[in-house]
């Protein structure tokens, strides 16, 4: 197990910049997720750590020693990919012990190692069967139990559950919040699945467009995000954002005649003098019925039920909002919603950055 | 009730020995999106690819719109059919590639409606300012789009969709499902819908039918199924997080469950007994109580691990007699290797037989 330190590190392909100036430590024994869409330079960081990619500036350290010049085989990392690899000729144990013996362990440590996994993983029957009669879940369980059993510095897992059926999946990644938390071993894994990210990472490192955006607990970046894309691209349904245009008594709504009232509005948003948008998540919008204070009509146009949920669609104005609220009972039709007094979110709307240093109990 | 619009009674289909229908029946309403959830390999794509004519069947009928389309070909059953893969065409652009369906000798459309039509469909699905580009050029996300805008464009009387977004980036696939339920919203089509994923099933679904082994298990709205889940195999697929199963027996007139504190009297059930007193016992996770420890007719447990998804959390629980996952409204305290303690809702449980897995009888007063 290590620390892992990336120090204004950069990597580019000819003129395409993959990852900019990107910092951050990765403490001993700690989950980090590497969240992004597509091409955003979260896969090129990990291949970086693991040595498959070099560096083009910065540095990357473990346990404070420099490792941009070792290859990837001196750099005692372990890596799990999208699609398992297991020998299909040799049976489960004999994969999972490949890494010792291919390093000459003796036989002894190898039992005791093989005993730890076993149990770790709670391996059983499967050790004497051929991967090819394991369903899909728990063959990537096998690959992970190859890829620490010999304490790698660092485990770095790439999208190791997106190609698998969605029923496995879940299973998975309960499972591997599971092991890593048993195993103590420092991880870093990459995803596009904001859901993955929020329930197995100590913190979550947002990248886009070759930058972080941010780095926070799971807890912090959904209800505190620094920016437009971080507060969208985490949680689901996504958050609805508002135009504010300033009017008396407060803010209005977009092109709709509803004022924010002064009141709503905390203190150093409403000092700041910018051009403001508002985030409000589904699940922060309930449908009253009564002229509760607050309260606001709006035109709701669908309603419809996922799972035991009740999702709502309306207007403000010309445009078209979404709730989630497992209460409503209504059908479309003139109705009137309230926010929840802190899930509203202000954002800059021209840098899309958070005006407000609203705190939010976590 | 009116005539469904597509309606199989007993396919049956074979792919060199290997059976992959056997048997399936299925109504899908006029106007409604119907979700047709299973695990890989469960006779998903077969049942679209049946529907649309596209395969021959061994046994079994296709009836679309009241009229029997058994023997009739693709191209005179007016549905439209959507793949996980793309199927674009390489040598047109995005605009021709979306106004082909509508070109072809049966439709004959005027190039004005064309041109209507593929920009009404471009702007939905916000592609339309990729109209001039080369498919050869585009991401995987916008090929999957263009895909999905040239089925939308023609205005058939169903359209069938196999994962159509189980390709895509998570975000995408959110958003394009709620595209999705726009046009239907606007159109009444009617679709059926084929996927792997839970989640997916129920965001755009009327209706859902379970399929595993080539056989439909169960068909009903998600409220229906919930009451009644007619197999432990439906139980494991639906639900957030599904649904929880303890290895039970009967014992002196009540269903036991090893570690438990809790009994279950036979006579919530209306059930006698079994060869054997051997039973699988179900409950939805909504119907477990996390609760103090020691606090009466409670169930011992140890967390085996802690998920966070931003408002809420959820646990798994590990017991003697099997493991569930549940999700709590606060915040959890709960850490892993703690242990805890719940309870279940007096007549919330149901009774499987766990050799078959076919739902034996539910709580709730014992109406069956």
């Amino acid at each position: 197990m290590a620390k892992i330190e990336l120090r204004d590190l950069s990597i580019s392909f000819g003129a395409f910049t993959a990852v900019d100036k990107v910092n951050l430590t990765v403490n001993d024994g700690e989950f980090v997720v590497y969240l992004g869409p597509s091409g955003c330079g979260k896969t090129t960081t990990l291949r970086s750590i693991a040595g498959l990619v070099d560096a083009t500036n910065g540095d990357i350290l473990f346990d404070g020693e420099r490792v941009n010049d070792l290859k990837a085989s001196e750099r005692n990392i372990a890596m799990v990919f999208q699609f398992v690899s297991l020998y299909p000729h040799l049976k489960v144990r004999e994969n999972i012990v490949f890494p010792l013996k291919a390093r000459g362990v003796p036989s002894s440590e190898i039992k005791r190692k093989l005993d730890w996994v076993t149990e770790v993983f709670g391996l059983g029957d499967e050790l004497k069967r051929y991967p090819a009669a394991l369903p899909p879940g728990a063959k990537q369980k096998v690959s992970l139990a190859r890829a620490v059993i010999r304490d790698p510095a660092v485990l770095l897992l790439d999208e190791p559950l997106s190609a698998i059926d969605e029923q496995f999946r879940e299973e998975m990644r309960w499972e591997l919040g599971h092991l890593q938390r048993e195993l103590g071993v420092t991880t870093i894994y990459v995803t596009h699945d904001q859901r993955e990210a929020m329930s197995l990472a100590d913190r979550i490192v947002l990248m886009n467009n070759s930058k972080i955006v941010q780095v926070a607990e799971p807890d912090r970046i959904f209800h505190k995000p620094d920016s437009i894309f971080a507060g969208q691209f985490i949680g689901s349904p996504s958050m609805n954002l508002i135009d504010l245009v300033p009017a008396p008594g407060g803010l209005r709504l977009g092109d709709s005649a509803i004022v924010l009232p002064e009141a709503a509005i905390p203190a150093d948003v409403a000092s700041s003098h910018k051009k403001l948008r508002l985030g409000v998540r589904p699940r922060d919008i309930r449908l009253v019925n009564e002229e509760a204070a607050g309260s606001f009509p709006v035109e709701v146009e669908d309603v419809y039920s996922v799972g035991r949920e009740r999702y709502f669609l309306f207007r403000i104005g010309e445009n078209e909002y979404q709730g989630v609220d497992h209460r409503v009972d209504q059908g479309a039709g003139e109705s009137r919603i309230a926010f929840e007094k802190d899930g509203l979110i202000f954002f800059n709307a021209e840098t899309g950055e958070r005006v407000s240093a609203m705190e939010k109990a976590a | 009730m009116t005539t469904p619009m597509l309606q199989l009674a007993g396919l049956k289909k074979s792919y060199a020995g290997k059976r992959a229908l056997r048997g399936v029946d299925l109504e899908v309403r006029d106007n409604e999106i119907f979700a047709l959830l299973g695990p890989t390999g469960a006779g998903k794509s077969s049942t679209l690819l049946a529907s649309a004519g596209l395969i021959d069947l061994d046994e079994g009928k296709v009836h679309l719109g009241g009229d029997d389309v058994t023997d009739i070909e693709p191209s005179g059953r007016d549905v439209s059919i959507v793949f996980e893969g793309f199927n674009l065409l390489p040598v047109l652009d995005v605009y021709d590639n979306i106004a082909f369906a509508l070109r072809s000798p049966a439709y004959r459309e005027s190039e004005d409606e064309i041109s209507k039509r593929v920009k009404r469909t471009a702007e939905l699905l916000r592609i339309d300012h990729l109209l001039d580009r080369d498919v050869d050029t585009l991401s995987g996300g916008e090929k999957q789009r263009v895909a999905i805008a040239r089925t939308l464009v023609r205005r058939p009387r169903m359209f069938l969709l196999d994962e159509p977004l189980s390709a895509l980036d998570l975000k995408l696939r959110e958003g394009l499902r709620a595209e999705l339920r726009q046009i239907h919203r606007e159109h009444r089509s009617t679709m059926l819908y084929a996927t792997h994923d839970y989640h997916g099933a129920i965001a755009i679904a009327d209706r859902i039918g379970i399929i595993n082994d080539g056989r439909i298990l169960q068909a009903g709205t998600i409220e229906e199924i919930y009451a009644r889940p007619a197999n432990a195999f439906v139980g494991r697929l639906i639900g957030s997080p599904s649904m929880a199963f303890f290895d039970a027996s009967i014992e002196e007139g009540q269903v036991v469950v090893r570690g438990f504190m809790q009994r279950f009297p036979l006579s919530d059930f209306a059930f006698s007994g079994n060869k054997d007193g051997k039973l699988l016992l179900g409950v939805w996770p909504e119907d477990i109580a996390m609760v103090d420890a020691g606090s009466t007719q409670s169930n011992p447990g140890r967390i085996y691990a802690v998920d966070n998804r931003g408002y809420e959390s959820a646990v798994q629980v590990e017991t003697d007699a099997g493991s569930f996952r549940k999700v709590l409204e606060d915040k959890s305290h709960y850490r892993q290797g703690e242990t805890c303690a719940f309870s279940i809702a007096e007549g919330a449980a149901f009774l499987f037989d766990p050799e078959s897995g076919d739902l034996i009888s539910r709580g709730h007063g014992g109406e069956e």
